[in-house]
């Protein structure tokens, strides 16, 4: 009697994590340039006032780390498409796996490639403000922020972005799934999207687009924000792996 | 010996024929080893278990006797049975052929003789 | 124990069925060959077999598992076809250790000098390769990995003869040393003849025959002598192919039941017995009805 390999889960889904590390590290090539794209544009301001009296006369320069940030979210949302398509999908099965351990194995990787977004997207405002402090026409620099201690607003600020930056990727791994379901799916999620967007005004007052991301926005407790991120995520990925464990590969 | 793959006889007897060769050549003695189906299976290019089906038959035969875990080996009376086998069977197989070839090409009895001999004395002389 | 069980199999695209009730039982560490023709489902049987699709209908167990999904069944399976890709980002050096990272039984030895021999460069990408190329490495890994259940899908696409032979000399010795499962799907069934010990013949989808290969050459034997008497002598025979050369003479192929009486006949009656190659009587099993390429030309 030959000798059978016996494979547990979690060895098999920390194999994949490990070679996917190597295998789609391409991923934060464009990461960076796109960043840096975003600290480019973010050089431009987002806004401008000035006054004066007869003595002085002032102008303020308005500039925001929000566009890298937004930037990122799109970023993760389109590699989190990417990873859902046959071409990716077909490779985990060259090797041993199961459509449960494909999955784990990718979300493993968007959370992973989330953090490395979040950090890189908060030194990219960092960058920011650095190439303002060199810029020769600035007198000096106000930092605003929510609370006066720098250190809460930083790590505020990373939590809440990393929220923001896992949703986008639950998002896109959600789509890029769905859309391999049926090829009907990809015609009729961007028209019912966009669809929405443009139309959704009309049938209520506020798009539902708005509310839905009212819904995250508006919230004021840290706590709860983190809940809703955490159980949005979790169902978005719980359903790509529902969905994907009915799917036949390598066709 | 390369082997014949044209289908007019199965790979196993070809290679239970050559290891009666070997045999009566004095290749493998009485009560030696011969090949293993797996040897036999790397020197031919076969699947083993063709080879496995030759040297059944060589066991059927009795020309090799099997002990359990060390492998196939040559009876005591192998020479003798290969050499009746062959006599019996592939020579007179031989001489219908030829009978009936020399009956269709229209080559009498004398005549067929003749070239018998002559083969003979011309493969004795090299 | 079994490692393949499949019975009343059934798979559908659609409408159309690419298997029909299939049922059949592969034993351990046989090599056998998966023949039959274009459409006639042996790519589907073995996705399913290697859990990429999923049946219809009917049970298929692999090492008693349902293959799909489990990691069982991959773990110890491999299918080595030409859709066999790796991240592109990879070179081939990667690839292997990657592959060395999933199976516990990987060969890194083979693989490295297999490697070598057939001139492969660590820097190269899978996705550059030349069709031919890919097939080799892609066996390489096959061979390599040393899965219990090893299943190769026409293998040798692209190839040129030397490294097809050179293929089957290693498949051969690595079977030998190191025994496993092995199923072969190929359209050169006359190539690796010699190497199967089982043939499982498909035809549309069901199982035409499931036998040895020495059982498969003797299951028919060609018959030629003079149509008249011929075909009156064929009238209560099963006959799988038949032939016209020349004017007066027939060529037929029948099914070798009471093969001492065929001999019997065939001396009484002067017709010429024929051995058939195990690829011919494959062909004609699986034929379709229409008749021949020639009728297409008269």
């Amino acid at each position: 009697m030959m000798s059978l390999n016996k494979v547990t889960l979690e060895q098999v889904v920390k194999n994949q994590f490990n070679y996917k590390l190597g295998a789609y590290s391409g991923v934060f090539i464009s990461l960076i340039i796109l960043q840096l794209i975003a600290v480019l544009f973010s050089l431009n301001g987002v806004g401008m006032s000035g006054g004066g009296s007869e003595q002085i006369s002032y102008s303020l320069h308005y500039y925001s780390g929000n566009l890298v940030f937004i930037f990122t979210m799109l970023w993760v949302f389109i590699v989190s498409i990417i990873i859902t398509s046959k071409a990716y999908r077909n490779e985990d099965f060259s090797f041993v796996s199961n459509r449960l351990s494909s999955d784990l194995s990718n979300i493993l990787f968007m959370i992973f490639i989330s953090v490395i977004g979040t950090v890189t997207a908060l030194l990219s405002t960092f960058l920011i403000k650095v190439i303002l402090l060199f810029l020769p026409k600035f007198d000096m620099f106000y930092y605003s922020s929510i609370s006066m201690n720098m250190s809460n607003f930083v790590f505020l600020g990373i939590v809440i972005a990393f929220c923001y930056i896992l949703i986008g990727a639950a998002a896109g791994y959600f789509v890029g799934t769905l859309v391999r379901l049926s090829s009907l799916f990809k015609i009729m999620v961007p028209v019912v999207f966009v669809g929405y967007l443009i139309f959704g005004g009309m049938i209520s007052e506020v798009s539902g687009l708005a509310t839905v991301v009212q819904f995250f926005y508006l919230e004021s407790s840290l706590i709860t924000f983190v809940l809703k991120t955490t159980c949005t995520v979790m169902a978005l990925f719980a359903s790509s792996v529902a969905i994907f464990n009915r799917m036949e590969v390598r066709q | 010996m390369i082997l014949n793959t044209d289908g007019t006889k199965p790979i196993y007897v070809q290679i239970a024929e050559w290891l009666e060769t070997e045999i009566l050549n004095g290749n493998f003695l009485q009560d030696q080893k011969v090949y293993s189906q797996y040897q036999l299976a790397e020197i031919f290019n076969i699947n083993p278990a063709t080879a496995a089906k030759g040297l059944t038959l060589l066991v059927e035969d009795d020309v090799l006797y099997k002990k359990r875990g060390l492998g196939m080996f040559v009876t005591e009376a192998a020479q003798a049975i290969i050499l009746t086998k062959r006599r019996e069977h592939t020579l007179k197989r031989l001489v219908t052929e030829l009978v009936s070839e020399a009956e269709q090409l229209n080559v009498g009895m004398d005549e067929l003789l003749e070239m018998v001999r002559k083969e003979s004395k011309q493969s004795k002389g090299e | 124990m079994k490692v393949v069980n499949c019975e009343g199999l059934v798979k559908k695209y659609g409408r159309s069925k690419a298997l029909n009730d299939l049922s059949f039982q592969i034993s351990e560490n046989k090599i056998t060959g998966l023949i039959g023709r274009n459409g006639a489902g042996k790519t589907t049987l073995l996705k399913i077999m290697a859990g990429f699709q999923k049946q219809t209908s009917g049970e298929i167990k692999v090492f008693n598992e349902h293959p799909y999904n489990s990691l069982f069944a991959s773990a110890n399976s491999i299918l080595v076809d030409d859709q066999m890709a790796f991240p592109i980002a990879l070179n081939l050096g990667e690839v292997l250790e990657a592959a060395a990272s999933f199976y516990p039984k990987w060969d890194g030895r083979l693989a490295r000098r297999l490697f070598d021999y057939f001139s492969f460069r660590n820097n190269q990408r899978h996705s550059e390769l030349s069709k031919g190329m890919k097939s080799t490495f892609n066996i390489i890994v096959g061979l390599a990995s040393r899965c219990s259940l090893t299943m190769f899908d026409e293998p040798t696409t692209g190839m040129d003869a030397s490294v097809r032979k050179d293929f089957y000399r290693a498949l051969l010795k690595d079977y030998i040393a190191n025994p496993r499962t092995i199923i072969i799907s190929s359209h050169h069934l006359e190539e690796m003849e010699d190497l199967l010990e089982d043939i499982l013949l498909l035809k549309d989808g069901e199982k035409i025959l499931h036998l040895t290969v020495s059982d498969l050459k003797e299951y028919a034997i060609g018959v030629k002598g003079n149509a008249n008497a011929l075909l009156e002598w064929l009238d209560d025979k099963e006959v799988l192919y038949k032939k016209e050369i020349g004017t007066s003479v027939i060529y037929a192929v029948i099914e070798n039941v009471y093969s001492e009486k065929i001999r019997q006949d065939a001396s009484k009656f002067g017709f010429e017995l024929l051995p058939v190659s195990s690829n011919d009587i494959c062909i004609y099993l699986t034929g379709k009805e229409k008749g021949g390429i020639d009728d297409v030309f008269k």
